[in-house]
């Protein structure tokens, strides 16, 4: 349901030309946990950006639910970005001005049919993702967990396609780590396509898929047992 | 509609948040409408206060006053002469036929005695007429009419205050006034005239008794410093019947006195003229005073851009996520749009409440009048409005240009 086909990308940076994707095929299923590594330089950020519609590539085929995201214009990407895709960053990125609720739902207000005065969708996340009775607090009364729990929540209000994480656990201890990733297994189990950017090898495990990127090419790819 | 207000709620909270900010941000706004307001209502009160002399004076009326001349003072024994004489009158009369009313007086200022009161006063002898073009509230007794001043009575009406000073327990009515050794009746009390120009104690008597009685040589100053004056005439005044009239006529006064008085010793007034002059003025005042405004309006717009530019620079970031969780560039623009807009729509507020308030206190200590006018604070707030979006549009345009990834990876 995710493909990408031929994926090429190339940056011009003053005169010279950088390859940071010389060429990748991807195929992503639906109820996928794909963990994308590889060191600093590897092209993995570059692949995180398109697949999150936050760049277009240079050449290839980029389809999310056989809709063709390659020729899109700006606004068509943000309608895509809003619609299909949830981000969760590794700084958490929550307004600081808002509450929890208010930042959960905070996707809703650039869809074409909103839906935000209903904050019956919103509070059910809140509760799924361990948030229950912090719905009125502002991001800095929340630990670093909580703060990520609240943008995974956010990641999930417009049900998208696809769960794209990048080092989503960076700023968080091992403790909070484990139950971070839970979290993204619960979801898992749930149906949620997730794919997660990181260059931890405990994140890597818990992941149904690893692909290891290495000089814009996918350099291994192995299925975890997890049986 | 409700994505708008959405944004409006939360750029308002967004301000209130960043209450400091928000406060000096909104200070230029509020100075400059503030400004534009005390300013066209200090104006706008002048001009009232400028044009209702003027009109006080009689918009048909053309006046004639006697002037002394500085230089023309003579050290010889010989009497002061200068001014409208009675042949100036009579050549007034016969070329402008079609005045309506032509009122001569002389003026004296010396003192009034009653029993072992003496009070300098303001000595106006006139014609009947010159009550209907001065429109005077009678208090008490009649006014001077024609037959005094065929018959030469020797009667006087005097003002309010100079009765009080002159008879603070009798009843003016029955009493005598001497001035210049002339006994005079009172026969009327009017109160004190509105004119600026005008004493509060003053004596009309008839023109004509005056002249009978001490021709056309008057004695002004106190016993020990004064001089003797020739004048046949102070002031004369001409009412005519429209406007076209008073311009006609005051060109050929102008032309026969100018012909006849090569030394100028007279002023001729036109308050119609006057008026035209006070708006014209008026006009320069408020262009000033517009540009000034202005100026600081536009010095207002350039401070909500500056904040405005360190408000996108400061929040790349969230610009990135919105942008990340689906915002088009217009929602950006919009959001930051708005958030000018309110900005300078608060501070716009704020500057029209001050500007309420501020003409008052000006009014209250400087003793200025002020008007206030209800448009000049729609136009003020209307402005404020507009430098809001025309100063916030450049960093919104600067801020959704921003590519999601470099604003996210900030």
């Amino acid at each position: 349901m995710i493909s990408l086909k031929k994926i090429k990308k190339e940056f011009i940076i003053g005169n010279q030309v950088v390859r940071a994707i010389k060429e990748v095929d991807l195929e992503i299923k639906q109820g996928d946990y794909l963990a994308i590594m590889g060191t600093s330089g590897s092209g993995k950020s570059t692949l995180l950006n398109i697949l999150g519609c936050l760049d277009v590539p240079t050449q290839g085929s980029y389809e999310i639910e056989g809709n063709n995201v390659v020729d899109l214009d700006d606004n068509q990407l943000s309608q895509i970005r809003g619609s299909q895709i949830g981000f969760v960053f590794q700084a958490y990125n929550l307004l600081p001005d808002l509450t929890v609720l208010e930042n959960i739902k905070l996707p809703l207000i650039y869809q074409k049919n909103r839906r935000d005065e209903d904050d019956a969708e919103a509070i059910r996340l809140a509760h799924l993702v361990g948030l229950k009775g912090r719905l009125d607090h502002k991001p800095n009364e929340l630990s670093g967990g909580q703060q990520q729990r609240v943008a995974i929540a956010r990641a999930l209000i417009n049900n998208p396609v696809l769960i794209l994480a990048d080092e989503p656990t960076g700023n968080l201890d091992t403790q909070t780590e484990a139950e971070i990733l839970d979290l993204f297994e619960e979801l898992n189990a749930m149906g949620k396509t997730i794919v997660v950017v990181t260059h931890e090898d405990e994140v890597g495990e818990r992941a149904k898929r690893v692909i290891v990127m290495r000089d814009g090419l996918i350099q291994s790819e192995k299925d975890n047992n997890h049986e | 509609m409700n994505s708008i207000l959405y944004t409006v709620k939360l750029s308002l909270r967004s301000l209130y948040l960043h209450k400091m900010r928000t406060a000096l941000t909104v200070l230029g706004i509020v100075f400059g409408v503030c400004s534009v307001i005390t300013m066209l209502a200090v104006g706008k009160g002048a001009s009232a206060d400028t044009q209702k002399m003027i009109a006080d004076m009689g918009s048909l009326n053309i006046i004639i006053d006697s002037v002394k001349k500085a230089n023309t003072e003579n050290k010889s024994k010989g009497p002061q002469v200068y001014g409208i004489t009675n042949a100036d009158f009579q050549r007034i009369e016969e070329t402008i036929p079609e005045v309506k009313k032509l009122v001569k007086q002389r003026s004296y200022r010396n003192n009034v005695y009653y029993n072992d009161i003496s009070i300098e006063t303001q000595v106006i002898a006139t014609e009947s007429s010159y009550f209907t073009i001065n429109s005077v509230d009678l208090v008490k007794g009649r006014l001077l009419n024609n037959i005094d001043n065929e018959m030469r009575m020797k009667v006087c009406v005097i003002t309010e205050s100079l009765a009080e000073l002159l008879f603070p327990y009798q009843d003016p009515l029955s009493e005598q006034i001497k001035f210049q050794d002339v006994n005079y009746q009172v026969i009327g009390v009017i109160s004190n005239s509105a004119e600026t120009n005008s004493s509060p104690y003053t004596a009309y008597i008839c023109f004509e008794t005056a002249f009978a009685s001490y021709g056309n040589k008057s004695v002004e100053g106190n016993s020990t410093n004064n001089t003797v004056e020739q004048v046949d005439i102070s002031q004369l005044i001409l009412q005519m019947p429209n406007l076209e009239a008073v311009l006609s006529a005051s060109a050929k006064i102008e032309y026969l006195m100018e012909k006849f008085h090569p030394e100028k010793d007279y002023d001729i007034k036109v308050p119609i003229k006057l008026l035209e002059q006070a708006k014209a003025s008026q006009r320069m005042f408020n262009i000033v005073l517009g540009a000034i405004a202005g100026i600081s309006l536009l010095v207002g717009g350039i401070g909500i851009m500056n904040i405005m530019l360190a408000t996108v620079s400061e929040r790349t970031r969230e610009i990135g996520l919105r942008r990340a969780l689906g915002a088009q560039r217009i929602d950006i623009i919009s959001q930051f749009m708005t958030e000018a807009t309110v900005l300078s729509l608060v501070g716009g507020l704020i500057g029209v409440a001050l500007g309420i308030i501020l003409p008052f206190f000006i009014s209250f200590f400087l003793k200025v009048e002020t008007i206030t006018s209800i448009s000049s604070m729609l136009v003020a707030f209307i402005i404020s409005g507009f430098i809001g979006i025309l100063f916030g549009s450049y960093p919104a345009i600067k801020s959704a240009s921003l590519n999601p990834i470099d604003a996210l990876r900030d």
